[in-house]
This record gives structure tokens, sequence and C-alpha cells, in this order.
């Protein structure tokens, strides 16, 4: 075999592109199973929850949001059982994100977080659930982020 | 519906892997013990239904092309803040 130059790499996606596996889907989305997090420069640090669907293009789409750069104070007790489930060992190896959903108001559009539940995701097994956290009391589920004024 | 009626520690069993116990009854409140397998999601009933009704509201196109332009302003002022509390 003739040893070849080397083919220049095709440039990066602009596009951040991770995959996730959810084994129980999304709740009320039990075949939101593969997705992957894409992101849009103009949107950010708003990214978004793609589903694939073999031979289809994105048939889904959560907004999600990473928390801490925005809530720092933002504390999650996991239940063990999430824990094990996903296999982690340590908070380093998770992504955490809450969804995003936009609502019309009477001034406009309206924007609020999930902070109740949100999709936890094993870096290393790329596995991920949307849990209930343990301490959900201390949390809205339609936590206000901007509200049109 | 199937509806059963159960003493104070008695306890059904579901799919053989699932089991349900009455751990404690005082008044109106009945306190359930619930041994699963960990593949097994268990919410209550009324932050399940918030939690579905939020995701159905977030899914699809229509939420990302809503997003407002000062919506993505606030969230980066509070990255760039440090968060608001």
């Amino acid at each position: 075999m003739n040893a070849q130059k080397e083919k220049p790499k095709p440039a990066q996606p602009q596009a951040k592109q991770e995959r996730f596996y959810f084994p129980k889907g999304i709740v009320g989305f039990p075949a939101f199973q593969h997705a992957e997090l894409v992101y849009k420069k103009e949107e950010l640090p708003f990214l978004r929850l793609s589903h694939l669907v073999k031979g289809k293009g994105a048939a889904l789409e959560f907004l999600v949001l990473e928390p801490y750069g925005i809530y720092p104070d933002y504390k999650v007790q996991i239940a063990q059982q999430d824990l094990d489930f996903l296999e982690i060992k340590s908070p380093k190896e998770t992504y955490l994100l809450n969804v995003v959903t936009v609502r019309p108001g009477k001034k406009g559009n309206n924007v609020i977080v999930n902070l109740v539940a949100p999709i936890l995701i094993n870096k290393r097994t790329m596995r991920g659930k949307q849990i209930m956290i343990m301490n959900y009391k201390q949390y809205s589920a339609e936590h206000v982020l901007y509200q049109k004024k | 519906m199937l509806i059963l009626s159960r003493n104070l520690k008695e306890a059904v069993i579901i799919d053989d892997s699932i089991e349900i116990s009455i751990a404690q009854v005082d008044g109106d409140t009945v306190k359930l013990a619930i041994k699963a397998p960990k593949d097994v999601s268990i919410f209550r009933k009324e932050v399940y239904d918030v939690i579905k009704g939020v995701n159905c509201d977030s899914a699809g196109d229509h939420n990302v092309t809503l997003l407002p332009d000062e919506a993505v302003s606030e969230a980066r002022r509070l990255a760039h803040d440090g968060g608001t509390s």
C-alpha cells in the first residue's frame, strides 16, 4: 500500500456539539433518547438540546441553560437512586442543564427556568436523566429569569 | 382503575419488582414506602405535572424563535456579574 500524505483535516464545525443518551427520555417525552447539545453564538448562554431521530433532522428541541454562571448559589441535592442510575461518582463528572421556557406574558415574552427538575448528565458515559432534586422545596419549577417590563 | 384496601404496614407488589407499603397514617396524610429498581422514576404527581407542563412549553422550534434578545442580554449580565443573589 502506498503511503499517502495526510489529508488536511476538515475545519471544526462552529457550533459545539455533544451527544447524549437519555435511557428514560425526558419527562413527558419518553422517546427523547438521543440528543445533542448545540449552541448558536447569538443565543449564548442559552443552549439547545436537540432530539436526534434516525433519518430525520432535529424533531424536537429544548432550550436549556447551565445554571452555575447565572445562579452561583444554586445547590442541588441528588437522590442516591439517580446517582446510581447514572453511575456518577463525583460531581466533577457531571453536566447540569436546566430547561428554559419562553412564555407569552402581558407585555411580551417572559423567560422561565425550571430549577426543580434539571437534566443531569454523566460526562464520562454521556448518559443523562431529568431528575427531581431532593431539595425541590427551595426552588421553583417556574423561576422567572426575564420578564418584559 | 384497580382499587385495593391496605392496612398499616401492608404492601402491594407491582410487576414483581416494585413494592409499595403503607408506612404511616395520620389523619389525611398517608406515608408510602416505595421500594423500586433504580431505573424506575418516582415523582409526586403534582410536581410531575408541573415539570411535564414546563417541558411541553419548552419543546419545539417556536420556543427558540420567541427567545427575546433582552433575555439573552439579561442572562449574559447575570453570568458576567456572577449571579443574582
